[in-house]
């Protein structure tokens, strides 16, 4: 502020000083008996330029540079205020492309390349294995899992988890459902992780009889026991059992669950004998110097030495066993990676297309300005200080474009936060560091297209300019064929964009088309399960009969039903259920789903029935048991032969025999993507399950249900939660709402680059017609039709647009392939989206020149011959 | 443009300084006092560009060899008055045996026998 008074005063001391300077010239000339007027103009010859004798001395005075950027930055300032649309389009297109790439980028860090928040993360593994039966899922049973951890001589450490276990917390305040996670004692000493209270489980915990402990969620303690020191010691109760609450775990700790409790490695769980083997996570920290390949044959050795200890009706599923070891970041991520390296991908693109539309935006400004640099340069400026201040100006763009980038970067990171699914440890903040990448990359492209020009510019000679009038710099046909070049480029990689977003959105269209094999509008979906250690599991039937009756007498209620597993729920545990036995005794290839439903399931859902009948009230636990097959198995095992009538039983417990009694269509149930799998159903009355879910069906909003199933349990039991309280819809589009996230961000990003290209091609055309006012002039004189100078001027665009729209074809088909996980029911080669996106592209760059052609179809030939 | 006459000033940089400093020695003057004195005293061959003048008078001002004020001239006009510093006249000597030296040199270079001659 002082200095800037300094400088005024001192400004203003000099003026005054040339001043008294002329005006003694002026006298002393008249006192020689020169004119007045001779005098001074003789006078301010002699002195010469006061403007630059200004500038000279001035620079005497030190801070010049500092004094110089200022000037710079003001003048910058200036001129973008002045011309509001290329500032506001510059500028979004920076800020939307730098803050799309930041936001992405910060997640990719976050998920994909950020060591994992464990000890010594780098050489943490995930081991599993893996069987012939159920699609060959990954999971280790629980008696080779004790094998691995005496036998193994490739890691340091090893432990176990074993998730989706439920329990009823009853004790503390009202009764919740918990998940509990079961982990080995080793489990978290190994991942470094520590309690944010208490400790962790002693090595003695992990034996039969002393593992009723438990560690609390932060997350859990904060809302059940209000955050309460003193909860440790304390006993709560799940599923009526008692355990000694001695810590609680951070909630960053991921994957999560509200309560973890001790393995006791006992007889019963993990002998080969026992029939209730356990299917486990495995982790393990391989020892220095062993790869993956070593610890995986290791393994492979010690689970093929296990083979002979298991009852013989293990030995088929065990035949074709494997064993897969992988760095234990892949496993949480694989099934983030394709989505977040696609959308690097698609952001990669528009930074490049915004990067590309800046580039010529601030070509054809500098064209525009070539007549105001040369008369800057006629009155003095030097050629650095042009160069510099054209400098400052494309800098002070990039930083304004870099500062709304941040801002969009700061939105998008909170949206893609929620995208994230919950099984991942990661912190996702704004990257500063990518926030910088992207912003050096624009502000690069903004420098090297807007120095460029500057430089040539300031090269040329002035008088040349000047006298030329303000359009021929920048005009040459280098710099046209460059603003093509990059307008073609700008198609070809909106087209890509085009594609990927055109193959998601067409995917999720046919996913919403995809026969359910059910009605999901109008239902509502509550889940009840009731203590495991309920002595007598006869009596959950009963319970579940009294409530389903309740329910249904309920006047907003249409109809209602149960069923052990609704579609789209969780997924279900591999049972050991695994062979069927017909007549002839087959055996189904896969495994099949065993769900358990109500007499009135499949009218409830509105399920057709194929062949029979469905169950009745007169299947009830005594009468004699009875299947319904879907119509996939009754044809795995059937063939062609009816079903109805014939007599099936599960191999491991054969001793009841079960009839067919009825067909039912196929339903999908695991997801939409994939095709119904075998199932068969059987009454809920003859196979006791702790676990239902009530499924209403109503006219009304299924909404305003919500609170029905709830009540109705409370007064029958106040110490029994209800859990998944949804309409069906919404479960079946939560399933697939990463797809829709995707495809909407892709289309995003595709309408962006599409609008950025339509800018491109208007500036360009609108420009290069404004350089030739005069060729057009000189062609309607000289008998053109005003229609063929149009004509001309299109099929420039098109050319360009067909150029750019063959290369981005051809990228498109190398990168679609990339995406092929994440298209349904379409080719991602798919011609008609190749050809739609294509025209669509032509119809814009037409359209994007149509606009500035046909204003300069109107030119007067009189106007533009005089216009130079 | 500005180049050009920065160019000036380096080649007229040490001789300017001290024709400045040697022509305040006669009493404190103004920007266009001393180009006059300089062009009068050199019999009109020295003519001072206003574009080295006063920057070369400002440089002087900020290594405190000269100091300026404003005072009234005789025509009742406000001009800005350079006074020779203490600092100023051990510079201006400094620069005079500096010039002698040069001049010596380029006399001995330009006319070499005219040392032996002298005698």
């Amino acid at each position: 502020m002082r200095f800037l008074l300094w400088r005024k005063r001192r400004q203003a001391e000099m003026n005054e000083e040339i001043q008294s300077h002329l005006e003694m010239a002026v006298r002393d000339r008249m006192d020689r008996g020169e004119a007045a007027a001779e005098a001074r103009a003789a006078a301010h010859r002699e002195f010469g330029n006061a403007a630059v004798v200004r500038e000279v001395t001035r620079d005497q005075w030190g801070w010049t540079r500092l004094e110089n950027l200022c000037r710079d930055l003001h003048g910058g300032l200036r001129l973008l205020y002045k011309s509001p649309g290329f500032t506001i389009v510059a500028i979004l297109t920076l800020a939307l492309g730098i803050g799309a790439n930041t936001a992405i980028f910060g997640v990719v860090d976050a998920v994909l390349l950020r060591p994992l928040p464990f000890r010594n993360s780098s050489r943490l593994v995930w081991a599993t294995e893996r069987f012939a039966f159920n699609h060959g899922s990954a999971g280790v049973i629980s008696p080779d899992f004790t094998a691995w951890q005496e036998h193994n001589r490739v890691f340091e450490e090893i432990g176990a988890s074993s998730g989706g276990v439920g329990a009823n917390l009853t004790g503390v305040g009202q009764a919740a459902r918990v998940s509990i996670t079961n982990v080995t004692v080793s489990f978290f000493p190994m991942l470094g992780v520590r309690p944010i209270l208490g400790r962790l489980f002693a090595p003695q915990e992990g034996r039969l009889g002393r593992e009723h402990v438990a560690l609390l969620s932060e997350t859990l303690w904060r809302n059940q026991f209000g955050a309460d020191s003193r909860v440790l010691g304390r006993t709560i109760q799940l599923d009526g059992a008692g355990y000694t609450v001695v810590g609680v775990m951070p909630a960053s700790l991921r994957p999560s669950a509200d309560l973890w409790t001790p393995f006791a490695i006992n007889e019963a769980r993990f002998s080969p004998q026992s029939p209730a083997w356990a299917i486990l996570t495995v982790v393990g920290r391989l020892k220095p110097h062993v790869d993956i390949a070593k610890a995986q044959s290791d393994l492979l050795v010690i689970t093929h030495q296990m083979d002979n200890q298991y009852p013989p009706q293990a030995v088929t599923f065990r035949a074709q066993e494997t064993v897969e070891v992988i760095p234990l970041q892949e496993f949480l991520v694989h099934n983030v990676r394709p989505l977040l390296l696609l959308l690097l991908g698609a952001t990669g693109l528009v930074l490049l297309i915004a990067c590309v539309n800046v580039a010529n935006l601030l070509l054809c400004r500098s064209a525009g300005r070539a007549r105001e640099m040369a008369v800057r340069a006629s009155l003095g400026a030097g050629r650095g200080r042009l160069v510099r201040q054209s400098l400052t100006e494309d800098l002070l763009l990039a930083a304004t474009g870099g500062g709304f980038g941040g801002l969009v970067g700061f939105w998008g990171t909170t949206i893609l936060r929620q995208l994230i699914p919950p099984t991942i440890s990661v912190d996702i903040h704004l990257d500063l560091r990518s926030l910088a990448f992207s912003t050096a990359i624009s502000a690069l492209a903004v420098l090297v297209f807007g120095l460029g020009p500057a430089l040539t510019a300031s090269r040329t000679d002035f008088c040349e300019a000047l006298k030329d009038g303000p359009l021929r710099l920048g005009a040459g046909r280098t710099a046209r064929r460059l603003r093509t070049l990059l307008c073609a480029s700008e198609i070809a990689l909106s087209l890509v964009l085009l594609v990927g977003a055109s193959l998601l959105a067409r995917s999720l269209l046919r996913l919403s088309e995809v026969p359910l094999g059910f009605d999901p509008h109008g239902l509502l979906i509550s889940t009840v399960q009731r203590p495991l250690t309920l002595s007598n599991p006869a009596e959950y039937p009963g319970f579940f009969q009294n409530a389903l009756e309740r329910i249904q007498s309920l006047p907003t209620v249409e109809d209602a039903a149960l069923i052990s597993q609704y579609p789209f729920g969780p997924p279900h545990n591999g049972s050991l259920r695994l062979n069927i036995q017909g007549a002839e005794q087959v055996s189904p290839p896969q495994g099949f789903r065993v769900t358990d439903i109500s007499a009135g399931y499949f009218r409830t859902m509105r399920t057709r029935l194929l062949k029979g009948r469905v169950f009745g009230d007169a299947d009830t636990g005594d009468a004699q048991p009875v299947v319904i097959m879907n119509e996939v198995l009754a044809r795995m095992i059937f063939n062609d032969r009816n079903p109805i009538g014939r007599q099936v039983s599960f191999i491991p417990s054969a001793k009841t025999w079960m009839t067919v009694v009825g067909v039912v269509s196929a339903v999908r149930s695991d997801s939409l993507e994939e095709e119904p799998g075998p199932e068969m159903f059987l009454p809920y009355l003859q196979e006791p399950s702790f676990s239902m879910t009530f499924v209403l069906r109503t006219e009304s909003d299924p909404h305003m249900l919500a609170g029905t199933v709830r009540e109705v349990i409370h007064q029958m039991d106040k110490n029994q939660p209800v859990t998944d309280v949804a309409t069906l819809d919404d479960v079946i589009a939560a399933t697939i709402a990463p797809r829709r996230f995707n495809a909407m961000l892709l289309g995003i990003f595709a309408a962006l680059a599409l609008i950025l290209t339509a800018v491109g091609i208007y500036g360009v055309v609108a420009y290069s017609c404004s350089q030739r006012t005069h060729e057009f002039g000189l062609r309607i004189a000289l008998g053109a039709a005003r229609r063929q100078v149009l004509r001309m001027l299109l099929s420039e665009s098109a050319r360009m647009a067909l150029g750019g729209a063959a290369i981005g074809l051809v990228a498109a088909l190398g990168l679609t392939r990339l995406m092929s996980s994440m298209v349904y029911g379409i080719s991602a080669h798919d011609p008609l989206t190749l050809i739609a996106v294509a025209l669509l592209l032509l119809l814009v760059a037409l359209v994007g020149a149509y606009i500035p052609a046909r204003r300069a179809m109107r030119v007067d030939p009189m106007v533009a011959l005089r216009h130079e | 443009m500005k180049l050009r006459y920065q160019n000036r000033i380096e080649l007229l940089q040490g001789t300017l300084d001290l024709l400045i400093l040697q022509t305040l020695r006669w009493g404190p003057s103004h920007g266009y006092g001393i180009s006059q004195a300089i062009r009068a005293n050199s019999g009109e061959i020295l003519q001072v560009d206003t574009g080295s003048l006063y920057p070369a008078l400002h440089r002087l001002e900020r290594q405190k060899w000269i100091r300026a004020e404003w005072k009234l001239s005789e025509n009742n006009q406000r001009v800005r008055l350079y006074h020779l510093t203490p600092a100023g006249k051990k510079q201006l000597a400094s620069e005079r045996s500096r010039w002698e030296q040069l001049q010596e040199a380029i006399g001995g270079i330009l006319n070499p026998g005219a040392e032996e001659s002298e005698p």
